[in-house]
């Protein structure tokens, strides 16, 4: 529910409702049949002769009467596909399952509950699928780990052994977690290479709290390679190296008998059923351990530290500022230390560039460019740039049992002109007169000229003057007459279905399923070419919330 | 409000033309004062020291009845609102930096980006308040370079800003 925060509402309300519009991805639909109709292989396969209309495979509308998507009826379907199994008997079994799939999924988005309903901004489109894809419906791959302050692509392999953290010379401030910059003492030595080395000539400064690494002790020799200067201290701490000798330990204990090759062996994945058996119960090992699982005693090469912050140092603080905050604690895992004086400049945590697979069809929707430098996408399939994104351009206040006139206005990302049917959804509770004035209308394509002519109102050539509200460069309004039925927050299931032209991608064809006595399209020998424009329908449910309506005046 | 500002420019100093100055203000050498800035000295007068740099959209407010001392090589950049009672050496409020009235600042302070200081108090030599919760801390060590880096900036200014401003003179 989108709510204000009682800060930004005006003095003496609570917090105010919003409006919003929200898009249900399939993912929300329950039960377990309809996760079943929804396996591409049956449903491609079943509709063979809706290659004319490649049609949203969970959504059919019915193509065979109308070539143009007038709304029928969702309940006509079946005998719509009972007239379809005069051409083809064999599919008329699968053709029914659709429709109650079909009507399963209908039912599931037909309600006003905006759980499991997403902004668009938030949601992907597969168009191999031709599905909204919700984030839970896509899973993330890493494609590569950069370093945010040098933007260096650091290798995968090597990401490991720097413990994710930039090994060239990027750091970040212990007081502040800002950029520290190496600086020299000697203010010519950019102008002068290779002059007298003053030992300790370079240390860090932080810009922004004006921290010194002079204040440490921390200077270095050479103005590169820092992280190699300070690898030596880092790795006498005396708890590295008594994990260090730890692991050595229990490595031998640990061996990877099926080790897929290339793959690097964590230790998690190297533990064995037996090993972890015995470590729990000793030397009694059951019968599945061999003898030599049992793990020796280990004693620790170096005992452990008494807490070396003066307890009467921290009992005698008065000003906070002596003491490290819960940030700066947590920057620095190793001691975790009270006092900022023994704060160190860590080395800066890298950070990953993520890629989104479609999980039914496992076609990648995003996937962004290798180098850490470009911000673009190689492939960038969000449902903002292939659905119609659906706004509230007019509301006027709601009251209840009062027609109340709302404009909603569709935008058409697309390069080809679109066509949006309506309808409105009458599962939900309470159930709001709804009156759509334009049930099926068509919005202009996105031209990128038109986006400099603010303020145009353009109308298709040739199109029918529909009744729409308004037109413009790609966009239409329609008008809603709506009338609450019970005070509180309005919110309406509407069922928008949305053609477009596509290009006919190559995966989408199966030769093997066409039948040969239906012809696909109006080419009469020759086989359709690879760049083809095909109509594709997507239906969606979507959820909008007009705000609050407010009781009569009784 | 005085519509004549009463300037007095040292040699060697340089007040462009298109700011916004009131009242009496004295100007030391080596001080440079951009186009585009305000300073009202209301009040009472405000007297710049040797070196200081104020530039574009900088508000420097004097409207108490003593004069407002500003020292040396103070910078006060872009968009900061100097509306205090006394100013050291070496400042610098960057930009947007606000420092409230009646606040007294020593040396070496920084006053962060958007950052501000309370009303009425005395920040203590080398202050910086940083972050965006006005955090402060003292600094020790010395800011590497900054003394010089200030002094070119100087230079080039005196030598940029009047190859495209007129200069006002003294009145």
């Amino acid at each position: 529910m989108a709510t204000m925060l009682a800060l930004n509402a005006p003095p003496g309300q609570g917090p105010v409702i919003q409006p919003f519009v929200h898009y249900r991805c399939l993912c929300s639909s329950p039960g377990p049949s309809a996760t079943a109709s929804r396996t591409p292989s049956t449903t491609r396969t079943a509709t063979p002769t809706r290659t004319t209309n490649k049609d949203d495979k969970d959504m059919d509308i019915d193509p065979t009467t109308t070539p143009t998507t007038d709304i029928t009826p969702l309940q006509d379907l079946v005998p719509a596909a009972a007239a379809l199994t005069l051409h083809q008997h064999h599919h008329h079994s699968l053709e029914h399952e659709q429709s109650k799939a079909h009507a399963e999924v209908y039912d599931s988005g037909n309600n006003s509950n905006p759980h499991g309903s997403h902004s668009l901004s938030r949601l992907y489109f597969c168009d191999s699928c031709d599905e909204i894809r919700c984030p839970k419906c896509t899973q993330d791959e890493i494609v590569c780990y950069y370093c945010p302050n040098c933007l260096f692509d650091v290798p995968t392999a090597s990401v490991k052994s720097d413990k994710h953290k930039c090994s060239r010379n990027c750091f970040e401030c212990p007081i502040c977690q800002s950029t520290l910059s190496v600086v020299s003492e000697d203010p010519d030595a950019g102008m002068f290479a290779g002059g007298q080395a003053i030992p300790g000539q370079y240390h860090l400064t932080c810009n922004m709290c004006q921290w010194n690494s002079q204040e440490i002790g921390m200077t270095f020799e050479k103005p590169t390679g820092l992280a190699v200067q300070l690898q030596k201290t880092e790795d006498a701490l005396p708890d590295v190296k008594e994990f260090d000798r730890l692991k050595d330990h229990l490595e031998k204990y640990f061996r990877v008998h099926n080790l897929k090759p290339g793959l690097p062996s964590s230790l998690l994945t190297s533990i064995q059923p037996g090993s972890l058996h015995s470590l729990r119960y000793g030397s009694s090992s059951s019968h599945k351990t061999q003898p030599s699982d049992d793990i020796s005693p280990y004693t620790p090469a170096v005992q452990v530290m008494e807490d070396t912050e003066n307890l009467e140092k921290l009992m005698s603080i008065t000003n906070l500022s002596e003491t490290t905050t819960m940030k700066q604690r947590l920057r620095q895992l190793q001691n975790q230390t009270y006092s900022t004086q023994r704060l160190h400049p860590q080395r800066i945590h890298l950070r990953i560039k993520k890629s989104r697979r479609c999980r039914s069809c496992r076609h990648i929707l995003v996937k962004p460019e290798q180098k850490a430098q470009a911000t673009g996408f190689k492939i960038n399939l969000i449902a903002l740039s292939q659905l119609p994104n659906i706004t509230i351009a007019g509301l006027q206040p709601m009251i209840v049992q009062t027609v109340s006139r709302v404009i909603l206005r569709f935008t058409n990302p697309r390069h080809e002109e679109a066509r949006v049917s309506l309808r409105y959804g009458d599962g939900a509770i309470p159930n709001h007169g709804v009156v759509i004035h334009s049930p099926s209308f068509t919005v202009s394509p996105f031209n990128e000229v038109w986006e400099y002519e603010v303020g145009t109102m353009v109308t298709a050539p040739g199109s029918v003057q529909e009744d729409v509200y308004e037109r413009t460069a790609n966009s239409t309004s329609i008008a809603l007459d709506i009338t609450p039925a019970a005070a509180g927050e309005v919110k309406i299931p509407l069922l928008v279905t949305f053609t477009f032209k596509a290009h006919k991608l190559q995966s989408d064809t199966e030769p093997s399923a066409l039948p040969t006595q239906l012809v696909v399209s109006g080419s009469k020998d020759h086989p359709a070419p690879e760049i083809e424009l095909i109509d594709k329908t997507v239906a969606f449910w979507t959820v909008i919330g007009f705000g609050e309506a407010l009781p009569t005046f009784s | 409000m005085m519509s004549r500002p009463k300037l007095t420019i040292s040699t060697r100093a340089l007040v462009c033309q298109d700011n916004d100055l009131r009242g009496e203000i004295y100007v030391g050498t080596g001080t440079v004062l951009h186009p585009q800035c305000r300073v009202w000295a209301t009040g009472g007068p405000i007297m710049f020291g040797s070196g200081n740099i104020v530039e574009e959209n900088a508000v420097i407010i004097n409207r108490g009845p003593e004069a407002l001392f500003i020292g040396d090589n103070n910078v006060f950049e872009v968009g900061s609102v100097m509306e205090g009672v006394k100013v050291g050496n070496m400042n610098t409020l960057e930009v947007k930096g606000h420092v409230k009235p009646g606040t007294w600042l020593g040396d070496e302070c920084v006053i962060g980006t958007v950052c501000s200081t309370n009303e009425n108090e005395i920040l203590p030599d080398r202050t910086v308040i940083y972050g965006t919760r006005d955090e402060r801390r003292i600094f020790t060590g010395s800011r590497v370079g900054q003394a010089e880096v200030h002094k070119r900036h100087l230079e080039y200014l005196m030598q940029m800003l009047p190859k495209f401003n007129h200069s006002r003179m003294s009145s």
